[in-house]
């Protein structure tokens, strides 16, 4: 998915919020979207890598 | 049949102002019991790409500016009609928690702590020590009753934990000068304020 490609952080918290938190409302409600799961995966590993880049990042 | 509706929160009340849905659609206040689904009649379910998610979180956020209670809805719930049967009770106590609030994002960044696996005492107990991220106690006492409410979601690696913390509206600067102020064991990255999305009652998330 393209839009995971970056680093943009405050995409990525974007993401976080709004499709993996919120109501879900069961029963009449479907996801509209494809590879959900997928997006959650990729977003907590890039999450994950953030905390590994930004302290050397930091000493130089 | 109607067409569906893209729900983007739920409230008690209609917004203050008309607000626009994420394809410039009026964003209705549909009536389910004593609760009101915020949505936009859409004819197709939202593509996933950045935009479209930047697009419901800058919706979400326009109806949070016009209602003091609100919950955000996940996105892509489409709808043909709305339900809360059996779930008004603790959607109507969360709309209370949130009325007049906002919330921080906080991720969590240090040592994983291994799960115990001595016995099914110390596995249980340890878990519960991850969920309640002790690391960040001297920062709770800081912050004091600037926090109304938390959610923790313990992950696993080097993210150990998400931390969502209720706050008064416009109480973010104060908070997050707060925040600067306290040594921590942990690094804490800090975003928000945000609508008020991990306070939702525990079955709808």
């Amino acid at each position: 998915m393209e839009i995971l490609e970056g680093a943009d952080q405050s995409l990525l918290e974007v993401i976080d919020h709004v499709l993996n938190k919120g109501v879900v409302m069961s029963g009449e409600v479907m996801l509209g979207v494809a590879g959900v799961d997928l997006v959650y995966l990729r977003l907590s590993a890039l999450l994950c890598a953030s905390d590994r880049v930004q302290p050397r990042a930091r000493k130089k | 049949m109607s067409p569906p509706l893209n729900v983007y929160a739920l409230s008690d009340a209609p917004p203050a102002v008309e607000v626009r849905g994420a394809l410039g659609e009026a964003v209705r206040a549909v009536p389910a019991g004593s609760l009101l689904a915020l949505a936009g009649e859409v004819d197709h379910a939202p593509e996933l790409s950045a935009q479209a998610v930047r697009a419901h979180d800058a919706v979400v956020r326009r109806l949070a500016a016009a209602c003091p209670a609100l919950l955000p809805v996940r996105f892509g719930s489409l709808a043909d009609e709305v339900d809360f049967s059996g779930r008004e009770g603790e959607l109507l106590e969360a709309l209370e928690l949130v009325r007049g609030r906002e919330q921080m994002t906080l991720r969590v960044y240090g040592e994983p702590q291994a799960a115990e696996r001595e016995s099914g005492k110390a596995y249980l107990e340890s878990l519960r020590r991850a969920r309640s991220v002790p690391s960040l106690d001297p920062l709770r006492a800081a912050l004091g009753t600037l926090v109304r409410a938390e959610r923790t979601e313990p992950h696993g690696g080097p993210l150990i934990a998400s931390v969502y913390h209720l706050i008064d509206r416009g109480s973010a600067p104060e908070y997050l000068r707060t925040l600067a102020g306290v040594a921590l064991p942990v690094r804490v990255a800090p975003t928000g304020p945000w609508p008020a999305w991990s306070f939702a009652p525990e079955e709808l998330r």
